[in-house]
């Protein structure tokens, strides 16, 4: 059998995104839930800027909510088509991180998943503390090939965030979780891990050591809100 | 096993096309007579860093050229594989080399000292590598950071030739450039008279495998290349359209320069081997071997025999 060029299907190569966002109850207060739905909603158009500035690759955003449970909000959405669904915090819900840890660990063993893309990016986004068990998903979530190989990111949402969990996700020294503790922060927070995250995972530069992005400038100065 | 045909190409990727930077690339297939080969790809980092990596592909398939004139014809695996394994070491000495050299006559600019480059001289040259070094009953392969080199076999199969490196993740890769280097190689030594052979060896720069979602699709090419050549009785028509193939994948998918070097081998008729011939014990042996393989390959074999082929494109 001859055909007309040798090798299988060809296909940009995929750069998959996930936020795992906090949707407990402590979410409604102040307002976050709401800033956290604006931030998210702002930083689109600059992913799919991001995208069209490089035609050999394809962002798709998946987005995760987590409380007492957590569910797949959106999957494998490539950027371009994605439009932000507005999260809601869930009255009594708890931050039983455990839960996404577990459902993140299930999607790195995907068969889904590209053998051949770039290495996920995967933001948790939380304002409290863990209210679940959660280190056994998490090292289960680490020990799957793309967990391990992912580019982890944390933003902590208020100072009542536990940092501590957010630093064992990163499990990387080089990356601190980002503190946000106003909504001009949390805007700075979300825009530098959709844009300059992003493209430090997926954007072709030829090939060089591997090294983590350099972690957005300091806080804006402005009030403590959360 | 003897090398029956080979084609090569390189192109350029739309993103240079774009940027106006040149290939980053460079390619180099050297054939001698039926029985030894040399075949190297190398992939410029071509980031802002790596400002001269077009340079540093190219001084790392030259040197490989001239590193494989002095291998002599192996006569055992284990001899085989002790070259292999000295092979990384020369090879990025003497890269090394060749970039001080370079910059002894260009050195950098004022404006391109960076801390990058100050601390590492050699990351604006930074390079991948993959190399495959062919003398009649072995195969040498060697290669560092990303890029592909697989085989289809005898047996349907197709494989890679060279062990995976789970620090390939994206856009990171070992290269020529980093320290310590020559420990980023791998390598592999292929006994060219067992029972499963390659027919058609593959080499070829990231470019190729970014363009595929897995390696099941990637790694059709052995098989695809083997229907295309037996259809169309001919590697004239593989080496033309290879150029279009490239082009096109890289407009397609990963945009980026490919550059490939593809092989046939076939057992071995003659019973004139190289190594048959050396240890012939005196010159009636060698005589009566040499009347055989006249025999055996008809009046004017020689009009028939292939030219050397040396094709080496440096962006």
């Amino acid at each position: 059998m001859s055909k007309e060029r040798p090798g299988g299907s060809t296909s940009k190569r995929i750069s998959q995104v996930y936020y795992a966002c906090d949707t407990s109850e402590s979410m409604s207060e102040n307002g976050k839930i709401t800033e956290l739905n604006n931030c998210m909603r702002e930083t689109i158009p600059h992913m799919q800027k991001l995208e069209d500035e490089n035609p050999a690759v394809e962002i798709q955003v998946n987005v995760l909510a987590f409380n007492t449970n957590a569910t797949w909000v959106i999957q494998n959405k490539p950027v371009k088509d994605f439009v932000w669904s507005d999260l809601e915090a869930k009255p009594g819900g708890e931050t039983n991180v455990g839960d996404a840890f577990s459902l993140l660990e299930m999607q790195m063993k995907s068969p889904e998943m590209p053998e051949r893309g770039y290495p996920p990016l995967v933001c948790l986004i939380t304002d409290g503390y863990a209210t679940d068990s959660y280190k056994p998903m998490l090292d289960a979530f680490l020990s799957t090939n793309w967990g391990h190989k992912s580019i982890k990111q944390a933003i902590a949402i208020g100072k009542d965030a536990d940092v501590s969990v957010l630093t064992k996700f990163i499990n990387n020294s080089e990356i601190k979780p980002i503190q946000a503790n106003n909504p001009e922060q949390l805007a700075k927070a979300i825009r530098f891990v959709s844009t300059v995250a992003l493209k430090k995972a997926s954007v072709p530069t030829g090939g060089t050591p591997p090294t983590p992005p350099a972690p957005p400038a300091d806080p804006e100065p402005g009030d403590d809100v959360w | 096993m003897k090398i029956k045909h080979s084609i090569a190409r390189s192109m350029r990727g739309i993103s240079h096309s774009k940027s106006g930077l040149p290939n980053q690339d460079s390619l180099l297939l050297k054939t001698n007579g039926c029985h030894q080969l040399v075949a190297a790809v190398a992939d410029g980092h071509g980031s802002s860093n790596c400002f001269r990596s077009d340079s540093g592909s190219r001084f790392a398939t030259e040197i490989f050229a001239s590193i494989a004139n002095d291998l002599p014809v192996f006569t055992s695996y284990h001899e085989a594989k002790t070259y292999a394994e000295s092979l990384p070491v020369k090879l990025v000495n003497e890269w090394k080399k060749r970039v001080d050299n370079d910059l002894v006559i260009s050195p950098y600019a004022n404006h391109e000292i960076n801390e990058s480059n100050a601390d590492n001289p050699y990351l604006p040259y930074g390079c991948t590598f993959l190399g495959c070094y062919i003398s009649s009953k072995y195969a040498i392969c060697l290669q560092i950071g990303d890029g592909e080199m697989f085989a289809l076999y005898s047996n349907g199969e197709t494989k890679y030739l060279v062990p995976g490196d789970d620090r390939l993740n994206g856009n990171a890769t070992t290269s020529l450039c980093l320290p310590d280097a020559e420990k980023d190689f791998r390598i592999s030594v292929i006994d060219l008279e067992g029972e499963i052979l390659p027919e058609i060896i593959i080499l070829a720069t990231d470019g190729l495998g970014q363009s595929y979602a897995n390696d099941s699709e990637l790694l059709k090419w052995g098989v695809d290349l083997k229907d295309i050549y037996n259809a169309k009785s001919g590697v004239e028509t593989l080496e033309t359209n290879l150029a279009v193939w490239l082009d096109d994948i890289s407009f397609g998918a990963s945009a980026d320069d490919i550059s490939m070097v593809a092989f046939w081998l076939e057992k071995e008729e003659s019973n004139l081997h190289p190594d048959k011939l050396n240890t012939a014990r005196d010159e009636n042996a060698k005589s009566t071997l040499l009347k055989e393989e006249k025999k055996r390959k008809g009046p004017f074999w020689f009009f028939r025999n292939k030219k050397n082929k040396i094709f080496d494109i440096n962006n």
